[in-house]
């Protein structure tokens, strides 16, 4: 390869200072004294510039973020005994989950599954919701999916005030506040403290709601504040109830019978109130 | 019932990341909220810079993590996690990109990141460019696009490219150059306007590398 070939082969790396000292000390010979490569490396680094300037995340709260994940992960073996249901012994409940799962993967659910306030779509997603909720007998598998909501409604607002739809925003909020009351007792501070976190990087909504629910999560961040150990492993081995064994494992889901057991979340007493 | 701390572990090399993924390919929801702790930022952070919206960003790093999730099963431990990591990260952060354009170009929905810039002109101006950049390199030929997006959304250097593709460095260095340049290219002059204090005479000496460190 002649000296120019190689030059211009290596341009970017050498406009990313990624040579070796050798390459690096060849190619500046070269560009010094060709016009065509002094140019052409003239626009990588123009362009380096602009893929330089590509704004870095903000930090982004990994509690809140595997609330939303748990609530979609495959869930093996026990994936269809919602609280202990078995589809094989009732059979009238059987055909009703399989309509709902036809509904729900059916056309045009996918996209209702993620859709937002101002979609035509949006009533069909509130409606699976609550086909969703009516179907979890379990107290915990409500629970989970009332957490799942929670975010959901938190997702909207955010989404409907990034877009100015402060009405919507405002609405979606209202029904986050709403949710957040039933299951709040329930959370972990982690939890708690993943909502505060997202409910304070909300803009321009109705301050009314938004400080309803950081009032919320304040009380119940400082009701906890003497955890109760007793409680929280009283409840383990109860929630196993009908032979399902999806509720207390690997998700580190709260015990599930439904009594409020202090806010340990499956993890014994918390240790860091933040 | 022994449970994890509430704390997210130190980092221990390869023998703790092995047990996590064996565990969360076994269906231990734990263990993968473990790794999901560990490989969250990384994955947020290379889906923000190829979509400049948090909430598309984090709509992506979920797929990312239930791929991951998925896929895990059939992971042998052949190369490095965070290697795998990466490429279904780089793979899904384009796709992305490439779904979301038509939309945002038509009713420009996108909103313009949040700055102190005096001239809101300058900042819609750049944010055009910096829309237009995304998705030339999401457009570009595979090959090329999984170079440039580990270096350009992951911040990868060229040698962590390398390992991550399995290729040579030289064929990193050479397929980084004629992507640019394509990129270049394609984006004529908008690059050249959005850089009005460029000096004419750039000395090459004082090139600035592009990544920002080893991870």
């Amino acid at each position: 390869m002649s000296t120019h070939g190689m030059a211009l082969d290596r341009l970017a790396p050498y406009a990313d200072d990624a040579l070796s000292l050798e390459e690096r000390a060849a190619v500046q010979r070269h560009v010094q004294g060709c016009a065509r490569c002094m140019l052409e490396l003239k626009r990588l680094l123009e362009l380096n510039a602009v893929l330089q300037a590509l704004a870095p995340a903000p930090p982004a709260s990994s509690a809140a973020f595997w609330l939303r994940l748990r609530a979609r992960l495959p869930r093996p073996a026990s994936f269809l005994r919602v609280g202990g249901f078995r589809p094989g012994r009732r059979p009238a409940l059987a055909f009703a989950l399989a309509c709902v799962l036809a509904l729900t993967l059916g056309t045009g659910a996918f996209a209702a599954g993620t859709s937002l306030p101002d979609s035509p779509l949006y009533p069909l997603k509130r409606m699976e919701e609550r086909l969703q909720l009516d179907l979890a007998f379990a107290p915990q598998a409500r629970f989970q999916i009332e957490v799942q909501l929670a975010n959901e409604r938190l997702r909207e607002a955010r989404a409907m005030s990034g877009l100015g739809k402060t009405m919507l925003a405002a609405a979606s909020l209202r029904d986050f506040n709403q949710l957040l009351s039933r299951i709040a007792p329930r959370l972990s501070n982690d939890d708690l403290a993943a909502f505060q976190l997202q409910l304070t990087a909300l803009q321009q909504v109705s301050n009314v709601h938004r400080d309803d629910a950081s009032g919320l999560i304040a009380s119940q961040l400082g009701l906890s504040g003497e955890p109760t150990p007793s409680t929280a492993q009283a409840g383990d081995s109860q929630g196993l109830g009908n032979g399902g064994t999806d509720d207390g494992q690997g998700n580190g889901g709260v015990p599930g019978d439904g009594h409020a057991y202090g806010k340990g979340h499956g993890k014994g007493p918390v240790q860091k109130p933040n | 019932m022994r449970e994890p701390a509430a704390n997210p572990e130190p980092f221990e090399g390869d023998a703790e990341e092995r047990r996590l993924i064996d565990r969360s390919a076994q269906g231990d929801q734990d263990a993968f909220r473990q790794l999901v702790q560990r490989y969250h930022r990384l994955v947020i952070s290379v889906a923000f810079r190829a979509l400049g919206d948090m909430g598309r960003a984090e709509d992506v790093a979920q797929e990312v993590f239930l791929k991951v999730y998925r896929g895990l099963p059939g992971y042998r431990h052949e190369k490095p996690f965070v290697h795998w990591l990466h490429r279904v990260a780089g793979n899904a952060v384009t796709d992305a990109v490439r779904r979301v354009k038509p939309i945002i170009s038509l009713d420009g929905l996108e909103q313009p990141p949040p700055s102190r810039e005096a001239d809101p002109q300058d900042m819609v101006a750049r944010h055009d460019l910096q829309r237009a950049v995304r998705h030339e390199i999401a457009k570009l030929p595979p090959h090329y696009r999984d170079a440039v997006a580990l270096q350009v959304f992951a911040e990868l250097s060229y040698e962590e490219i390398a390992r991550t593709l399995e290729i040579p460095l030289g064929t990193v260095m050479s397929r980084l150059n004629s992507a640019k340049r394509l990129l270049r290219d394609r984006l004529g002059p908008l690059v050249a306007e959005s850089q009005p204090s460029m000096p004419p005479n750039t000395r090459p000496d004082r090139a600035v590398p592009f990544h920002r460190g080893q991870r």
